[in-house]
């Protein structure tokens, strides 16, 4: 049997882990990467990175929870390597704080994050128009060097990586035995999901060093996370608005609720601002399906719909992925053994 | 009344603040004069990291776990105000790791959130298999001490640029009273045998992925020699050097290589951080802080003196409770030369 080849769609945070977990996993693969938009420009990019996710309505809890294990789990080994900077991956402690308490208090990820707990009285004492709140320490994951680290990672398990739009599968079933779709929002017109909305998120970059904790409010609409050279402030949670320039409302709007919750924030530098539309579904779709091309059919194993938790889930679904993968091409060789 | 400050690392400064915050309306009029030959960022405040932690176990003296605590309570309330960033505090979380199960120190409760590290947050330190994490606050002497002279100056507070060489001295020229805040070179005025320097030394380090401070501890050893990482504003403070009896202000390479390589075993990541400073200071180093009265007399001039010295590695963690003892101690002289001064009836 010879090599499968393999396409991976999509350069982001789920195209770049897929790809490299395909062809670190499986032997006889030779996987390409096929995309218009590498690091700096894609949707990963712009992301604070923090490693938390909130529910997928449609999928199942324990599969969620296995995923966001994963991601975590392959964060946290390389935070404590002296990697971790280049790829711009290390722990963060902070406070999620709600002005009323949640009905669920301790959601299901509180025990694959860090040391989890309540906050006490004295600590809510510096949010004083909140009532309750979670501390625990997690991981954050900066796209601008951590996909470039990917990739690299990627190259030299023998990944090859092409430029250029993909408008149809069909173009790719000439010459790939297997498609892996991770093209986020592109699924709209590739995959023609309906299913699928893109969520606009706005944030804005501000220069304040002494911030060492992430403040996030529990409504998700209001978060801070230093970084490396930076504090990402956002946000917004837009449902299908795709406009990709800042809007200056929403700027300030963000800059007064960021203040709000960490008043220093008001001696900060601005810096920079962003858009990016969460390529949203109410279940996150990683399943196969078989795409017929003529005569033949072609597996495609789909990995896209991660919303906001990208970064956050982005190792888990790559081994689920790699996984159907292996089972692709257990069949094929089953089915040529026949 | 005339007060003379000696002294401009944190105690000084500090002590001269809540003099003057107390007694401004009641004593008229109050002269506070401060003499230092350095001043920041040249003092032993400058060089230390600004972590708020005292040291593990008060051994009884309770004044200092109550002076600790006043003084981090004292500093929360900033943390939310226009002039925290001027002021350089802020909050940090962190570790403090072992090699045994340890009691829990004497500020437990002063910190916020203190807790026990969880076995999966232990995997991170191998070589250490017990530990706690808690939030607390950072005041970075760089900061901390130029807003507090700009504090000074806008009550008329006096800087001299100048070495006392004597008590007499301020005692000849009719100061009433005294506040002694050398640190470190106190012996210089009054012989201390209590007092020795702790020397340390450390490197500042350009790692703003670092977002944690992670303290090692050897309870045989003693403090602060084993190895710490401590972020900054800026930079990352690392250290691990405690030598009591060196004098030496110098650093040298064999300390720096012994800083660098422990800290970078205990997190592998330094490996890829620039080194952009290297410094060596001295520990003011007491069996505990010498904060009380003294009366001097040379003739017929007198003063009261008020020591403030001998704050170790912790006078950043402890200053403001000294200060305001201080002040009391202030305060007990002005009432005693009132109570001279009213005619007994």
């Amino acid at each position: 049997m010879g090599r499968v080849r393999v396409a991976v769609v999509g350069a982001g945070v789920v195209g770049l882990s897929t790809a490299l977990c395909i062809a670190e996993c499986i032997p006889h693969c030779s996987v390409t990467v096929l995309a218009d938009k590498f690091s700096p420009d894609t949707g990963s990019d712009g992301a604070a990175g923090f490693v938390y996710v909130n529910k997928f309505p449609d999928t199942p809890v324990d599969r969620q929870k296995r995923w966001l294990k994963d991601t975590f789990d392959h964060l946290f080994s390389i935070s404590n390597s002296s990697e971790a900077p280049d790829a711009g991956v290390y722990l963060i402690s902070g406070w999620q704080v709600f002005r009323d308490p949640p009905s669920e208090k301790r959601p299901y990820w509180s025990d694959v994050v860090l040391g989890f707990r309540f906050m006490s009285d004295a600590e809510l004492e510096k949010f004083p128009k909140h009532k309750f709140g979670q501390a625990f320490t997690s991981l954050k994951c900066e796209c601008p060097l951590y996909l470039p680290w990917l990739e690299k990672r990627f190259k030299n398990a023998n990944g090859q990586v092409q430029r250029g739009r993909v408008t149809d599968f069909g173009q790719l079933c000439g010459n790939y035995d297997i498609i892996v779709n991770c093209t986020g929002l592109g699924s709209l017109s590739l995959a023609g999901d309906t299913d699928l909305h893109p969520v606009r998120g706005q944030i804005l970059k501000v220069q304040a060093p002494w911030l060492k904790h992430f403040i996030r409010d529990g409504d998700g609409l209001t978060y801070i996370f230093p970084g490396i050279s930076s504090v990402t402030l956002g946000g917004t949670r837009q449902k299908d608005d795709c406009r990709l320039t800042a809007d200056p409302k929403d700027r300030s709007d963000m800059f007064e609720r960021c203040c709000a919750l960490e008043p220093s924030l008001k001696k900060s530098q601005v810096l920079t601002e962003w858009v990016g539309l969460r390529p949203t579904r109410g279940g996150l779709r990683l399943e196969k399906e078989m795409f017929q091309h003529g005569s033949r059919q072609v597996p495609i194993i789909h990995n896209y719909g991660h919303g906001g938790g990208g970064i956050s889930l982005h190792w888990g679904t790559a081994l689920e992925a790699t996984q159907l993968v292996k089972e692709c091409i257990g069949n094929r060789y089953l089915a040529s053994n026949l | 009344m005339r007060v003379a400050v000696i002294g401009a690392g944190v105690i000084g400064l500090s002590s001269a603040l809540c003099i003057h915050d107390r007694y401004r309306s009641s004593v008229t009029p109050l002269i506070i004069e401060v003499y230092a030959d350095q001043y920041t960022p040249l003092t032993t405040s400058d060089g230390a990291a600004g972590l708020w932690q005292p040291y593990l176990y008060d051994k009884g003296n309770v004044q200092e776990t109550k002076w600790n605590k006043e003084t981090f309570d004292y500093l929360l309330t900033y943390i939310n105000a226009p002039d925290s960033i001027k002021m350089g505090i802020f909050t940090q979380s962190g570790y403090n790791l072992f090699t045994e199960p340890t009691p829990d120190p004497s500020w437990r409760d002063s910190v916020l959130g203190f807790r026990h590290l969880t076995p999966q947050e232990l995997d991170m330190f191998p070589g250490y298999s017990y530990g706690w994490f808690n939030t607390a606050l950072m005041i970075e002497g760089k900061s901390y001490l130029p807003w507090l002279m700009d504090r000074l100056r806008e009550r008329g507070v006096i800087f001299c640029h100048r070495k006392i060489e004597s008590f007499r001295e301020l005692v000849d020229s009719g100061v009433d009273v005294i506040v002694n805040c050398t640190g470190i070179r106190a012996g210089e005025l009054q012989p201390d045998q209590d007092l020795k320097p702790g020397r340390g030394q450390i490197l500042k380090v350009e790692a703003p992925w670092l977002k944690h401070f992670i303290i090692t501890h050897d309870l045989k050893t003693g403090v602060y020699t084993t190895p710490y990482i401590i972020p900054g504003s800026n930079l990352v403070t690392i250290g691990g050097i405690f030598q009591l009896g060196n004098w030496s202000q110098e650093s040298n390479s064999q300390d720096h290589q012994k800083v660098w390589e422990s800290c970078s075993k205990l997190v592998p990541s330094l490996k890829h951080a620039r080194i952009v400073d290297d410094w060596a200071g001295l520990r003011p180093v007491r069996s505990k802080v010498r904060l009380e009265r003294e009366t001097l007399q040379y003739g017929a001039a007198k003063s009261e003196v008020i020591h403030n010295y001998g704050h170790g590695g912790f006078g950043l963690t402890i200053h403001w409770g000294c200060a305001q003892e201080a002040a009391n101690l202030f305060g007990k002289v002005v009432e005693e030369k009132r109570q001279k001064a009213t005619p007994r009836l």
